[in-house]
C-alpha cells in the first residue's frame, strides 16, 4: 500500500499534465514526429516522440509494445518514468537519431497509408535511417527490438 | 389460441437460434478490441485507430449464432466508463496483448475489476490471447495462469490464444463464448 494521500495524489497528477503540456509546446513537439501532422496529441512514451492519431494507430497495429509503448496524452494517466523519458527526448532529438540518415529529398508519404506504414517499420523497427554514431544520444534509445527487459532498463533515464 | 401462438414463436424463435447475444468486449488499450470486432464482422484486416468512445456491431461468426458485440475504448481514463455497458451483458470477451508483458498485471486488475461488479455476476469470459504471432508472446497457458483465470471459480471461462490480424483463433473464441452464454442462459431458466 501506498502512504501517498489522495491530495499528493493529485498533485503529482496535475504536476504530470502540466509537465506534458509544456512538452507540446517545445518546438519539433508540435507536428508529428512521423508524418509531420500539427499539434500531435499521442506519444510513444518509450521512443519518446509526440505524433497524431493516425501515426498512433499505425504504431500500434505494425510496431508491437516490444518497440513502440503509445499513451494518449489526454486519455492516459502518465507514470514519472513514461514523462522523464518524453523529456529527455521529444521529436527534435528522437528524429535527429532515427531519421540522420534519412534522404535529404525524401518526402512524408503523409496521406499514403500503406506508404506510412512502410515508412514507419523502417524508422523504428529496422532503424533503417538511424544515425550510426549513436553513442551521442544513446540515452533514451531502447534496445533494438525491445527485449525482456524491464521498462526502466529500456527507458535507461538518466538524470 | 394466444398461448398456442407464443407457443409457436418460442418454436421459430429456437431454430433461428433467437435474438443476438448481448456480448461486451473490453481490455486494455492496444489489445486488438477493434481488429478482433472488424475480422470477424469483415473477415478484414482493417487498419484501425485509438477508439475513443466505443464501436458496435452485430456479427454471426457461425451457424446459429448471432451477437451484438460492444467494443469499448481501453486508454486509462476511459475505463471507469466501462461499467455503463455492463447492465445486460451476456458474455464478456476480454482481449489481452500477450507480447505485452509489463502490463499483464495491469490487464489481470483491469478484468478483476469487472468481474466484481454486481451486474457481471456469474457473465462468462472468453480471453482472447492475442497477438500470438508477436515475438515476446506469452501462451494461452501463461496468459491463464497471469491473468488469475485458474483461480476464478464464480463462472465459466475459456482462455483462446488468438492472431486478429489473420484471424487465427477467432472462430474457436467466438464459438465458446456462444456456447457458454447459451449454457448460461439454459442455467436461468
Amino acid at each position: 500500500m501506498s502512504a501517498q494521500t489522495e491530495d499528493q495524489r493529485r498533485e503529482d497528477r496535475e504536476s504530470v499534465a502540466v509537465r506534458l503540456a509544456s512538452l507540446q509546446r517545445v518546438d519539433g513537439n508540435k507536428h508529428c514526429a512521423d508524418c509531420g501532422e500539427r499539434a500531435p496529441k499521442w506519444a510513444s512514451w518509450n521512443l519518446g516522440v509526440f505524433i497524431c492519431l493516425q501515426c498512433a494507430g499505425l504504431h500500434r497495429n505494425h510496431l508491437g509494445t516490444h518497440i513502440s509503448k503509445i499513451r494518449s496524452v489526454h486519455l492516459d494517466a502518465w507514470t514519472e518514468e513514461q514523462v522523464a523519458n518524453m523529456e529527455q527526448m521529444g521529436n527534435i532529438k528522437a528524429n535527429a537519431v532515427y531519421e540522420a540518415n534519412l534522404p535529404e529529398d525524401f518526402e512524408r508519404p503523409q496521406d499514403n497509408e500503406a506508404l506510412m506504414k512502410s515508412f514507419i517499420k523502417d524508422k523504428y523497427e529496422l532503424r533503417k535511417y538511424m544515425s550510426t554514431n549513436v553513442t551521442d544520444f544513446s540515452i533514451g534509445i531502447p534496445p533494438k527490438n525491445g527485449g525482456e527487459s524491464s521498462s526502466s532498463e529500456k527507458a535507461c533515464v538518466v538524470r | 389460441m394466444g398461448s398456442l401462438l407464443a407457443k409457436l414463436a418460442d418454436v421459430m424463435q429456437s431454430f433461428s437460434g433467437g435474438p443476438p447475444s448481448r456480448i461486451l468486449m473490453l481490455g486494455l488499450d492496444a489489445a486488438g478490441k477493434t481488429t478482433v470486432l472488424y475480422k470477424v464482422k469483415l473477415n478484414e484486416k482493417v487498419s484501425t485507430i485509438p477508439t475513443i468512445g466505443f464501436n458496435v456491431e452485430e456479427v454471426s461468426p457461425c451457424k446459429g449464432v448471432s451477437f451484438t458485440v460492444w467494443d469499448v475504448g481501453g486508454q486509462d481514463k476511459l475505463r471507469p466508463l466501462w461499467k455503463v455497458y455492463f447492465q445486460n451483458t451476456e458474455g464478456l470477451i476480454y482481449v489481452v496483448d500477450s507480447n505485452d508483458r509489463e502490463r499483464i498485471n495491469e490487464a489481470r486488475d483491469e478484468l478483476s475489476n469487472i468481474l466484481d461488479d454486481d451486474e457481471m455476476r456469474g457473465v462468462p469470459v472468453v480471453v482472447l490471447a492475442n497477438k500470438q504471432d508477436l515475438p515476446y508472446a506469452m501462451n494461452t497457458s501463461e496468459v491463464a495462469d497471469r491473468m488469475g483465470l485458474t483461480k476464478l471459480t464464480d463462472r465459466k471461462w475459456f482462455v483462446q490464444g488468438a492472431c486478429a490480424t489473420n484471424g487465427a483463433g477467432l472462430f474457436e473464441g467466438m464459438k465458446e463464448m456462444a456456447r457458454l452464454t447459451k449454457e448460461n442462459k439454459k442455467n436461468y431458466r
